[in-house]
């Protein structure tokens, strides 16, 4: 072959990819402006390249597979669904996570894995094993699910569910776990660089933080597992309304959920650490949840426009006026309680009780027997004392008050001479728990603060029942039950 | 001259392949694996219409690829191992017009199987999967394809009794029959709705109607054939140089050219971005837009490369000893 030929043929080659890169560049921009490639992730929280690998990894599996994808989709589909109804919970879940290889681009196959690995599967194991099940169903919608479908609404509702229904609440028995393990895992400051990296290890955007922030008008602390509801809930309805044609379902549903995990904050949106903080015996941090009355207002907005849709609803409105009224007397004392009471009793149904019986209610139907008198006695000032060993003074002297109604309302009113001075039963209480606790050597310095406060003698000791039931699940504020795994 | 010379060898070349009971056994396969596909794509969640036309476009561009590496590994590469070639280009026959027919012949060959493809992929789309157990069936669709997969068949039968000494194999007969039983099919089909009433065959592509015609789904399939046709180049050029290997070769750059994906580095552009030519994630979207405009992009993209390749090809033959 000739130089000139060679030289031809090189020239031919060269113009002709030079025109194929040229196109090629004109295509991308093409497809960029006509949406033609896979929308893969948030940018403001992932990383560039597991997003450059994840789009890859999808036009490589749609692409790629031709036919043969259905064919061992509809198989993977079939086992999982045989080994599920067989109670063969892992397996279908190993074969769901390669359905979730194949078909990324579909919202339903990250909610139908995540679904089995936070709920069926995490129900198969003893409660402490529970948690890090629960979180790989988090993750897997979170981390995958919205990378491969950062449209999708329905995944964002998922998530917002796990958090507000399976962590938020007991949904199963080991909720209480979940809400501990996750208020230990948010228990930084967020804007330490240990905070900003658990942050956006856990996809939560600064920027979309602020926003509802100033929505609600509240900082939200995310150790509660509501904030992330509501943060969900809002990402999903930004999605929702962002589609074409937004479905009034999935905004229903997602508005229901934010308000749902707002009522749970207003009643338990604020974590309070247990005593026994170290994790020297190898236990982890615990906490008690209590109100949050910054949530009160933004609350009341939510419940009042749902009000008038269903007699549900109209419950849960009036039973918000109740412990509205209530958590002003406990963290903020009998004043504030008084004031909320004129401006709320209006719109109490059926028309309000005295603001005392009203209090006495709480978890307890007021004018019952002298004995239920005193469990619920026992009860409060529990609740008293181990309040104020964990430092939270404020709302341990709200139910020290609480007793002292309870004291001074209902034994008084039984008849049969005078009982015993309410300080009487606040030493008997106090001796009570000072017992128990001298039983475990490795609980005695957490005596120390109580000594001083009580005398250590049995001077005065009165028989109290044995307490039954804490409000606000606040046993977990006692120190053995931090202790016994 | 030349031009006759590249048609008729185009034309021998387009014969042989489609003679090859792998060819045939590959667009029986495909056309089953669409006539299934209703079926096959039940298990998707809700987005069972979307999944089918995805991997309806993706197995029509995998098609393409078999198709296309064992097509010029049979009419280039095994011409040029066993030398049979030698006999053509001892005559006045270039070297490039050699390779230009060859590659006409097998473009031929494989928009022909393109072609049966995207129709019964229509077919199939129209169809879509079941969403329930009493969900009514596309009658129409069904008598349409069936009856004309049986006219082919027949057709075939026929002449293969008729000229029972001639060459004609029942296969290439039934091929060519399928080329017009399965349009009319498509037309007729086009006429009617899903309960049998009359229609405008405009309806059977009106977009605000699920169980029409998609004509996005037209349009991602005619995509696909310019990407088809590079890999048909690139395939030659492989045939060229590793005879053995030139299929599995055009695979795995069939599979690079996706996974390159939208990479902006320019050297990027040197690899073939078959990625450009697969639109799946249409189905998926509230409102596809796949413009002309692009699609002739995309034809003049495939055009480039083709030719890049082809000279290439035939700048390696012509330093090849072939005799």
């Amino acid at each position: 072959m000739t130089p000139t030929k060679n030289l031809l043929y090189l020239l031919i080659m060269g113009v002709s990819l030079g025109c194929a890169i040229f196109l090629r560049g004109r295509l991308l921009d093409e497809r960029r402006v006509l949406e033609l490639d896979p929308r893969i992730g948030n940018v403001a929280v992932e990383d560039p390249l597991a997003l450059a690998m994840a789009e890859r990894q999808v036009v490589l599996a749609s692409a790629g597979l031709g036919v043969f994808r259905p064919l061992a989709i509809d198989f993977l589909w079939l086992r999982a669904s045989h080994l599920q109804r067989s109670m063969n919970f892992f397996e279908a879940a190993t074969l769901s996570g390669l359905i979730t290889r194949l078909q990324p681009r579909l919202p339903e196959v990250w909610r139908f894995q995540a679904h089995n690995l936070a709920y069926n599967l995490s129900a198969t194991l003893p409660p402490r094993e529970r948690f890090p099940w629960v979180l790989r169903g988090i993750k897997l919608l979170r981390d995958e699910g919205l990378r491969y479908n950062p449209q999708s609404d329905l995944i964002a509702l998922d998530l917002a569910l796990v958090f507000q229904y399976k962590i938020g609440r007991d949904s199963d028995a080991a909720g209480y776990l979940y809400r501990n393990e996750l208020a230990a895992i948010f228990d930084v400051d967020p804007e330490s660089p240990q905070g900003r990296a658990r942050y956006r290890e856990w996809k939560l955007d600064p920027e979309f933080i602020k926003r509802i922030d100033d929505k609600y008008g509240v900082a939200f602390d995310f150790r509660a597992a509501e904030a992330h509801g509501i943060y969900w809930s809002e990402q999903g309805l930004d999605r929702a309304q962002a589609a074409p044609e937004p479905e009034d379902w999935i905004v229903s549903l997602l508005t229901n959920v934010g308000r749902h995990s707002l009522w749970q904050l207003f009643n338990s949106g604020r974590p309070v650490k247990a005593p026994l903080t170290e994790s020297r015996y190898g236990v982890r941090v615990r906490y008690a949840f209590v109100p949050d009355l910054r949530f009160a207002n933004a609350t009341r907005r939510a419940l009042e426009e749902h009000a008038s849709l269903s007699s549900d609803a109209a419950r849960t409105y009036q039973e918000f006026l109740k412990r509205d009224v209530l958590y002003r007397f406990l963290l903020l004392g009998d004043e504030a309680a008084r004031a909320r009471f004129e401006v709320t009793r209006d719109r109490m149904e059926p028309s309000a009780p005295a603001l005392e019986k009203l209090l006495l209610e709480f978890q307890w139907t007021a004018g019952g027997s002298k004995k239920s008198a005193l469990m619920k006695l026992a009860d409060y000032l529990d609740a008293y004392l181990l309040l104020e060993l964990a430092g939270e003074s404020d709302l341990a002297e709200g139910f020290r008050a609480l007793a002292r109604l309870v004291h001074s309302t209902w034994l008084l009113a039984e008849g049969g001479g005078a009982p015993p001075p309410f300080d009487a039963y606040v030493r008997t209480a106090a001796h009570r728990r000072i017992e128990e606790w001298r039983k475990q050597p490795r609980l005695k310095k957490h005596l120390a603060p109580l000594l001083k406060i009580f005398s250590k003698d049995g001077e005065g000791i009165l028989s109290l029942p044995e307490t039954q039931e804490l409000p606000l699940s606040l046993e977990h504020l006692n120190p053995p039950t931090v202790l016994t795994p | 001259m030349r031009g006759a010379q590249v048609f008729t060898i185009g034309r021998t070349s387009f014969t042989e392949i489609v003679r090859q009971p792998v060819y045939g056994l590959m667009v029986l396969g495909t056309l089953a694996a669409y006539a299934l596909s209703p079926a096959i794509s039940m298990f998707s969640l809700g987005s069972d219409r979307s999944v089918l036309k995805d991997f309806g476009v993706s197995t029509l561009f995998i098609a393409g690829v078999f198709l296309s590496a064992f097509a010029a590994s049979r009419v280039v590469g095994r011409e040029l191992a066993n030398r049979t070639a030698l006999i053509l280009l001892s005559k006045p026959v270039g070297r490039g017009v050699f390779l230009v027919g060859k590659f006409l012949g097998i473009l031929s060959a494989v928009t022909v199987a393109s072609f049966l493809f995207t129709l019964a992929l229509l077919l199939a789309a129209r169809m879509g999967p079941p969403e329930s157990a009493h969900a009514p069936v596309d009658w129409p669709v069904v008598t349409a394809a069936c009856g004309a997969f049986l006219l082919a068949l027949a057709a075939g039968a026929i002449s293969s009794y008729r000229a029972a000494h001639s060459s004609r194999p029942f296969g290439m007969v039934t091929l060519k029959a399928a080329c017009w039983t399965l349009p009319l099919g498509f037309l007729v089909a086009g006429f009617f709705d899903r309960g049998w009433h009359p229609q405008q065959f405009a309806a059977a592509f009106d977009p605000e109607v699920p169980t029409a015609f998609d004509p996005h789904l037209l349009l991602a399939a005619l995509l696909v054939l310019p990407g088809i046709f590079v890999l048909c180049s690139i395939a030659i050029l492989f045939s060229i140089l590793w005879r053995r290997a030139a299929v599995l070769m055009t695979i795995l750059v069939f599979l690079g050219g996706l996974a390159i994906a939208g990479g902006d580095l320019p050297l990027l552009g040197l690899v073939p971005n078959f990625h450009l030519f697969w639109v799946g994630e249409l189905f998926y979207l509230e409102h596809p837009n796949l413009s002309l405009h692009y699609l002739g992009l995309a034809v003049l993209y495939s055009a480039a490369y083709s030719a890049a390749s082809l000279s290439a090809a035939s700048w390696l033959l012509q330093g090849r000893e072939v005799g």
